[in-house]
């Protein structure tokens, strides 16, 4: 799939579009911070709990911090975290998967079984045990995302492959004389970026959902760095005292760019649908 | 044709009747699905067993204080039996799960299985009603919406049900908690099951709304279905939008399907129509009701600790946090038990409402 037919889907489907412009909003907010946002996200040094106003548009919570700076600069913990760890999922479970997809032979099906038993765990309860054991920090939540996610890559490639390897043009690459390897990923890993494009924007959106959960349980990125989840778990002792700015806007960030993933998830796929009618 | 022709051929002793049993039907697809239960909770016990072990830090030292000698650390150890080889303290597990006895908290010096009997129901009754609400929401609307494809009502509803893919639970959950008390004063505070003013009822099943009918304590009954009214409410909201999809999904396939244009041509009425539409989609939404409510047994963690709920998921956070071996395990255990259970429901349903399944 080349830039302009991914161009050419985006203006056709309004789901894309909508999707695309959530997300680049939010990378763009997240690599101007500095220049957009107001004050410093680590300082203190206003007064406590202002409601919205001229002077700090979504307020100050308990320690002084100005909100609306902290949730411009939350998207470079959040989406930083988010996007590295699936990605890195995704490369391994590629890696994994196109070999486990293409073989005959009985390992498959047991590596195939190792990740069934893998994907019993509830996801957030996997997430916190990983983070506990392997020590709080961004490394940490980034492998731990990464070692949920890869499963899912691993299915949906492997599923893509098996179909794949049916089709003529492979048997014409194999009768032809190419290696195995280079079967595998000149001409089937190719094949498959519409799925994998898809399954990794959909692993994002809940990604960054579960790096603000962590924080909400206290186990994700420390407190000084601006984080939504940090955000909403502090703000969210002021709800029930009235004070609603702290936790509602990060609340409200996550929501649209968790959205903006989902849309563009919804739409690659129902694309991927119709292409494959055709 | 061939197996009944030699099963009759042989005397009717029991291992053939067994085996009659075993490849006929409702009791043998039953009888199977109860010989694999015993072998899938080994296997998560079996796992659990591995991952504390091999992730989880020496309690022993986080046992012994702010500054543990190496001698304190060694005690604690020969009292813990962390000194034993691996697979002595797995045999030791295993016959402990046996007797029914998943051992003491490092902790609290509970028994680990009287701490998730008391807990767990809490959360069993917050996540049944919350995935009975998500169900009722979602089939509702996703057979109005598959009836309406792209028309106002449909697209009003994807939207609803997207949002509530993107929206975590936790602030859900405080969204709601301030608007619907802080706010507008229509429920109480977000502060466990029971406030404080009410006493508990004598726990006979721990399950406060089935103790407090029990009692007679009807107050406290009406109490109780008050606090649990916002969190089922959050989680029905959320997990709308899975059950929404699903079933639109489902029923619009069903209804493009060809056994349905057929029964169209022929004049079929559209209420018999829509019956035999609604009975397809249901097997695979009765699944996904059975897959929310396993996945949240564990996973409502967040929405407990929105609302101080204090049920099985906060144990299990605890747990993990405090390194508490035994603790961690029983509530892995507890929840792959109601996890296999409801699975296994789910097949028996499954039955009834699929024909294919229990004859095929």
């Amino acid at each position: 799939m080349t830039a302009r037919q991914l161009l050419r889907t985006a203006r056709r489907n309004s789901e894309l579009t909508a999707g695309g412009a959530l997300i680049l909003a939010w990378v763009a907010v997240a690599l101007l911070a500095p220049v957009i946002a107001p004050h410093d996200p680590a300082s203190t040094s206003f007064a406590a709990l202002q409601a919205p106003g001229s002077s700090h548009l979504f307020g100050t919570d308990r320690l002084g911090h100005d909100v609306f700076s902290r949730v411009l600069y939350a998207p470079r913990a959040d989406l930083y975290l988010a996007v590295s760890g699936v990605l890195l999922a995704l490369l391994v479970g590629v890696l994994i998967a196109v070999p486990v997809g293409f073989t005959r032979r009985w390992w498959g099906d047991v590596v195939m079984r190792f990740f069934d038993g893998f994907q019993a765990f509830p996801v957030l309860i996997m997430a916190l045990a990983l983070v506990q054991a392997l020590g709080q920090g961004s490394g940490t939540i980034i492998a731990a995302l990464a070692i949920l996610n890869v499963p899912l890559f691993v299915r949906v490639v492997r599923g893509q492959v098996l179909s794949l390897r049916e089709r003529r043009f492979v048997e014409a690459a194999v009768a032809a004389g190419n290696p195995t390897r280079r079967i595998l990923f000149r001409h089937i890993l190719p094949n498959t970026t519409f799925p994998i494009l898809a399954q990794a924007t959909i692993s994002i959106a809940y990604a960054i959902i579960i790096v603000a959960a962590l924080s909400f349980l206290s186990v994700g990125i420390k407190p000084p760095t601006a984080e939504w989840g940090q955000m909403i778990s502090d703000g969210y002792q002021n709800l029930t005292t009235g004070q609603w700015w702290i936790a509602i806007f990060p609340g409200l960030a996550v929501v649209t760019v968790v959205l903006g993933f989902h849309l563009v998830g919804d739409g690659l796929q129902r694309t991927f649908a119709i292409q494959r009618r055709h | 044709m061939t197996t009944t022709a030699t099963a009759a051929a042989q005397p009717p002793d029991l291992l053939s009747r067994l085996g009659g049993l075993w490849s006929s039907g409702w009791a043998g697809l039953v009888l199977r699905r109860l010989l694999l239960l015993p072998l899938t909770l080994l296997l998560v016990v079996t796992l659990t067993f591995v991952v504390t072990r091999l992730l989880g830090g020496n309690p022993a030292v986080r046992l012994a204080g702010a500054q543990p000698t190496l001698e304190a650390i060694h005690n604690i150890e020969l009292q813990l039996g962390l000194n034993k080889s691996i697979g002595a303290q797995y045999l030791d597990y295993l016959s402990g799960l046996v007797h029914g006895d998943l051992g003491k908290s490092y902790f609290t010096h509970q028994a680990v299985v009287s701490e998730i009997l008391n807990r767990a129901p809490g959360t069993i009754e917050l996540v049944v009603l919350g995935a009975l609400l998500a169900a009722l929401l979602g089939i509702g609307f996703g057979m109005a919406a598959a009836r309406r494809v792209r028309r106002p009502l449909d697209q009003i509803t994807q939207g609803f049900s997207i949002l509530g893919f993107s929206t975590p639970d936790f602030f859900l959950g405080a969204v709601l908690a301030y608007f619907l008390f802080f706010k507008l004063g229509w429920f109480p505070p977000p502060a466990g099951q029971l406030p404080f003013s009410f006493a508990p009822p004598e726990p006979t099943t721990h399950f406060l709304l089935i103790d407090t009918a029990l009692n007679g304590q009807w107050d406290a009954f009406g109490a109780h279905w008050q606090q649990l009214a916002l969190p089922v409410l959050t989680l029905g909201l959320i997990y709308f939008a899975p059950m929404f999809k699903i079933t639109r999904a489902s029923l619009l396939e069903i209804l493009r399907s060809d056994f349905l244009l057929y029964a169209e041509a022929c004049g079929l009425k559209r209420s018999i129509e829509r019956r035999y539409a609604f009975r397809h989609a249901m097997s695979l939404v009765v699944t996904y009701v059975g897959i929310i409510v396993a996945a949240l047994i564990g996973g409502a963690v967040l929405v407990e600790q929105v609302y101080s709920w204090g049920g099985l998921g906060t144990y299990g956070v605890s747990a993990i946090q405090n390194n508490d071996f035994p603790a961690v395990q029983g509530f892995v255990v507890a929840v792959g038990t109601i996890s296999v259970v409801v699975y296994f429901l789910v097949d028996i349903l499954y039955m009834v409402i699929d024909p294919r399944v229990r004859l095929g």
